[in-house]
């Protein structure tokens, strides 16, 4: 009996570390770089008195689409309306400073999925490209492998879960299988995982796909804590982790030269008070080596055309007429020239 | 019964065991629940909750050789069908009227698109964007402007926002002509005669740049040449298909380039499909999807053998087939449809249950066993 445990103890570790060879073999060290960037920004929580987090992600959102990523290739998730909603003062705004200076809801905020459609369900077919048959286009994740994608993601979490609309969770493992199912399909070249969210750390704890750089806001058994409360509002309106990773990302334009290791450095245990959790091991490049315009900005290979190869003369023109349909549109100059009003 | 004994012992005796007439029928009450529960029930609860999966040919999706993938330039997304976005930026439309129309543009890229017909199918449109700027600042040269190798990048990036070329669910090749303002002719690194001013990103699409005349500018009307743009815009296209040239052979390679590519991706597709089954637990794969993947296996092998045989045309027929339907079996909506039913819930659901049913059911074996023995003792 004993030698049989003993041998099924040894069979055991022997398959199991047979498995994770083979997933090793099977990285492969990225030798092209990326030719897009695409965002995936997730506020999972509902209630006025979450109001940090839509600041949160609409934070985010402003900084990623003025470092160059246009609004069809960003996925903006919020479970609930704080600009229009009856408590806000300050109606269709939402402010993430105490300043208010800065309006992130502003007037080109596109949301893909709003309300009661973020959940679960929806952001696992999102990631995974499973959408039934008729979703628009501007609700599908469209990527292929030469994307690169950030996740960010801001709620409730607890250890090993992400709360989504106080009703439902994501546990991490369905979290790692996401993601592994959108590397088998060649979804993404590399990734970027943000959370700022209680327990943060035990949300990628699970991966297991490679080419994934992951940081969350606390480790297991920390809490993630808020910044500061506007008393004009009434409510905490950003937390600390993002506050201070905005504080970078404000610094910077499209032209900068900073690299993911200094971001993924931008809060301290003494101001952000939990402890920023970075996963690593997974990432085939040294951090400090990655521009931070890889995941933020969208800046695309180009080739400069140097010769046109000769034409043949379009010899046969009856076969290809000039088929003019009646024209709909015409330009009309603006009303009013600003430009005049000086 | 007896009331002495009773009184003496403070408990009530059993009777004896052998006079009990009605013994063997609960000995048979307790086997009936035995069957109806544990035989019978468990076996149907076991197939009635195990995910359906329908029988795959997993053998042929797992043992297939995968062409490496790591010194692969990124040419554009492999697809069945393309838009040809073809748009005309005029930054000032009312001190010049730039006269072209997108259908005199199409007569020059239909030769080519037709040529190339075979891998794909191009639908082109044409629209007109005003008051847009280039993003890029450039440098002032003597008497015209110049923008440098690495602020290209920089002018595709706002202008993408404009464009709506996510508008269709096909992928889009990118056709941008900017007219610059009259009076600053711009040109890329440096002014030169045969310089076509034109640069393209290989998965996003092309810009040129055209510089209106000085004529033009203060007729107020610019009718630029059909012809050169046309041919422009062409090797555009060849270049983004990654053809060196437009001669027949360059046909051919791109033909049999395309059925190759599309054989490995549906090998991949199914590969990592059936990777992902024996990974992740809560799949399920209806008879619909079985039936795709069975026709993907089957048109890719066959377009394989007619590869190996030279019949470049009929294999990229059969490739385009395997490919569709390697597609629409993995991105099946119905492959989660147990997403909320892992594993660990369902025994959490079932327990509560079965179990105190099960309990009593399983204890009262224990009085069958000894029932059984007696019953040898006294036979």
């Amino acid at each position: 009996m004993k030698q049989l445990t003993i041998i099924l103890c040894f069979s055991v570790i022997f398959l199991s570390s047979l498995h994770q060879n083979r997933a090793q073999l099977e990285f492969e060290l990225p030798k092209n770089g990326h030719t897009n960037n695409w965002a995936v920004l997730v506020d999972t929580s509902r209630f006025w008195f979450n109001y940090r987090h839509v600041a949160n992600v609409l934070s985010i959102y402003r900084s990623v689409k003025r470092l160059g990523i246009p609004d069809s290739q960003i996925i903006l998730m919020i479970a609930d309306d704080m600009a229009c909603n009856p408590r806000n003062p300050r109606p269709a705004t939402v402010f993430n400073n105490a300043n208010q200076h800065i309006n992130v809801y502003g007037d080109d905020v596109e949301v893909d999925y709003r309300g009661y459609e973020v959940t679960v369900e929806n952001f696992v077919r999102l990631l995974t490209g499973r959408l039934p048959p008729g979703t628009p286009r501007s609700k599908q994740l469209i990527t292929d492998e030469g994307s690169n994608v950030l996740i960010y993601l801001t709620g409730h979490g607890g250890d090993g879960f992400l709360k989504f609309q106080d009703s439902e969770e994501i546990t991490s493992q369905e979290m790692a299988d996401a993601l592994e199912q959108m590397w088998q399909k060649q979804r993404y070249h590399e990734l970027f995982f943000m959370i700022d969210t209680c327990q943060a750390a035990s949300m990628y704890e699970r991966f297991y796909s490679p080419n994934i750089l992951a940081v969350g806001s606390s480790l297991v058994g920390e809490d993630s804590l808020s910044h500061h409360v506007d008393p004009a509002i009434g409510v905490y309106i950003i937390d600390r982790y993002t506050y201070h990773a905005l504080d970078f990302l404000e610094s910077i334009d499209e032209h900068t030269n900073k690299t993911m290791g200094e971001f993924l450095s931008v809060c301290p245990k003494r101001v952000c008070i939990s402890t920023v959790g970075v996963r690593r091991d997974l990432f085939r490049r040294n951090p400090f080596e990655v521009p931070i315009t890889d995941f933020f900005g969208s800046v695309r290979p180009v080739e400069v055309i140097t010769q046109v190869a000769p034409q043949p003369e379009v010899l046969n023109k009856t076969r290809y007429q000039v088929t003019s349909t009646p024209k709909k549109h015409r330009y009309v100059p603006p009303l009013v020239n600003f430009n005049s009003l000086v | 019964m007896d009331f002495v004994s009773m009184g003496r012992k403070g408990r009530i005796q059993k009777p004896p065991v052998s006079d009990d007439p009605e013994r063997p029928f609960r000995m048979y009450n307790i086997i009936s629940y035995f069957i109806v529960l544990i035989v019978i029930g468990l076996p149907v609860w076991w197939f009635t909750t195990r995910v359906y999966r329908a029988s795959l040919p997993l053998d042929r999706m797992f043992d297939v050789t995968l062409a490496n993938k790591t010194d692969r330039q990124f040419g554009i997304l492999l697809s069945l069908e393309y838009d040809v976005l073809i748009t005309v930026v005029n930054p000032e439309p009312s001190r010049l009227h730039v006269n072209l129309e997108g259908e005199e543009l199409e007569v020059y890229l239909r030769p080519f698109l037709e040529k190339v017909s075979p891998i794909a199918d191009f639908v082109v449109k044409s629209q007109w964007l005003y008051l847009v700027e280039l993003g890029a600042r450039p440098t002032k040269v003597i008497d015209h402007y110049v923008l440098s190798e690495e602020q290209l990048p920089h002018v595709i990036t706002p202008l993408e926002k404009k464009l709506w070329s996510h508008l269709s669910p096909r992928p889009c090749l990118n056709l941008v002509l900017y007219v610059s303002h009259c009076e600053v002719p711009l040109y890329i690194q440096e002014k030169s005669e045969n310089a076509t001013n034109a640069f393209l990103s290989p998965r996003w699409g092309g810009i040129v740049i055209i510089n209106p005349d000085p004529d033009s500018c203060e007729k107020r009307i610019f009718q630029p040449n059909v012809k050169q743009i046309g041919g422009i815009l062409t090797t555009q296209l060849s270049k983004m298909l990654r053809m060196e040239g437009t001669t027949k052979q360059d046909l051919i390679d791109l033909q049999k380039r395309k059925a190759e590519d599309m054989v490995d991706s549906t090998r991949r597709t199914l590969k990592s499909l059936a990777e992902l089954l024996s990974e992740i637990n809560s799949i399920v794969i209806s008879d619909d999807v079985a039936l795709k993947i069975k026709v993907a296996v089957d048109n890719a092998d066959l377009a394989d053998e007619l590869m190996a045989k030279g019949e470049i045309e009929n294999a990229l027929t059969f490739a385009k087939v395997a490919f569709e339907n390697s597609e629409a079996a993995f991105s099946d909506a119905s492959l989660l449809a147990l997403l909320y039913f892992p594993d660990d819930q369902k025994y959490a659901v079932y327990i509560p249950l079965f179990l105190p049913v099960m309990i009593p059911v399983l204890m009262s074996l224990l009085t069958l066993k000894k029932w059984l023995k007696e019953k040898e003792k006294t036979e």
